[in-house]
């Protein structure tokens, strides 16, 4: 085998097999909710937008501050300059009135094919959600790109993977946990 | 203001890629009745969705600084295959080494080696789909001067949501 070949399949083949092992955790959660699927229609509609959704904004929040790091107009600790709390609450704001779309959307889409759907509940279980994952992913985001940099690893290509991985986990969690907390 | 540039210019592409997710989760909603019978198809979902996403993100990001640099351009193409082997090759040896440690799992609690299988088939039938849809999504949008590294990734990782959970839904439809 070439050797271009072998390198490029062990960096490859690291980052997949670590994020593959990380989703396993993200599956046994949505394999115990199948009883709120049932019970929720429209619910496990909203579920893959409302994940790669979170993903997306972690990855761009990771990818700005990577960019910021290496031009130096952010230095790798909490501070109250502008790249970082701007960027946070981009991102935090990001996450609600993204999650508040992304259901009306998907909603939207369902209700043009006749099938129903619980507005009231599915848009709780958003904003809830939304508000939760969001604070959690952008403080994790800005921790592995920070620490990243400090060790002197390319923030760009740790947080991508890393941030869509955590993103799966934690807004499949957060899903559930608004479901349960709406009853 | 910078605040409402960043959530401008993110806004409409995480919805547009919101919404061709959404058709992933209608696909999983009308197979619900498979789905929660056989509950160890949900479990798959992630692992399935993210290999694929992620091989097709890899795959996009490096086509897309080839495409830059012009090492992939007319009449060279021997980058573009050498991309196209080791991400293909990538996929498959995740599919079958998802599937090992599945079956590892499912013999632990007592679930159907099916179930393994039924990732492993998926995964072959996803992998020349990713393959195919991330390499035309990176060389469309360097045609149409969109900066593939904004475009693919998202679009790839959205689309990657439906591509799974058809081949996922289509292999338990054949095996179990």
């Amino acid at each position: 085998m070439e050797k271009a070949l072998k390198i490029l399949l062990f960096q490859s083949l690291s980052v997949l097999l670590f994020c593959a092992l990380a989703d396993f955790g993200a599956g046994s959660v949505l394999e115990g909710m199948k009883e709120q699927f049932r019970a929720l229609p429209g619910l496990l509609t909203v579920v893959p937008p409302l994940v790669g959704l979170r993903g997306n904004i972690g990855c761009a929040l990771g990818s700005r501050l990577g960019t910021a790091l290496h031009l130096g107009t952010l230095k790798p600790r909490l501070s109250r300059s502008w790249e970082l709390v701007g960027n946070a609450l981009a991102s935090l704001f990001l996450s609600v009135v993204g999650s508040i779309t992304v259901v009306l959307v998907s909603l939207l889409v369902r209700g043009s094919l006749g099938l129903s759907f619980d507005l009231l509940s599915l848009l709780w279980i958003a904003a809830v959600s939304g508000m939760l994952a969001g604070v959690l992913i952008t403080f994790l985001t800005i921790l592995v790109a920070f620490q990243a940099f400090r060790r002197g690893w390319d923030p760009d290509t740790v947080t991508g993977p890393v941030m869509t991985t955590a993103g799966d986990i934690i807004t499949v969690l957060c899903i559930y946990l608004a479901v349960l907390w709406w009853g | 203001m910078r605040f409402w540039r960043t959530v401008a210019e993110s806004y409409f592409i995480l919805v547009a890629c919101a919404l061709i997710s959404t058709f992933s989760g209608l696909l999983a909603e009308s197979n619900l009745g498979l789905l929660t019978t056989f509950s160890f198809l949900l479990f798959m979902v992630p692992v399935i969705n993210d290999i694929a996403g992620n091989v097709g993100s890899i795959l996009g990001a490096r086509l897309s600084s080839a495409l830059h640099l012009g090492t992939i351009a007319r009449g060279q193409r021997r980058e573009l295959y050498f991309n196209l082997k080791a991400l293909s090759l990538s996929s498959l040896v995740m599919y079958a080494a998802a599937s090992v440690f599945f079956l590892l799992y499912l013999l632990l609690v007592g679930g159907s080696a099916r179930y393994a299988l039924v990732m492993l088939v998926s995964g072959l039938l996803l992998t020349p789909a990713v393959i195919l849809s991330s390499t035309l999504l990176a060389l469309f949008s360097f045609a149409r001067g969109l900066d593939p590294d904004n475009v693919t990734g998202p679009v790839i990782t959205s689309l990657c949501d439906v591509l799974g959970m058809s081949s996922l839904i289509l292999s338990a439809r054949l095996i179990l």
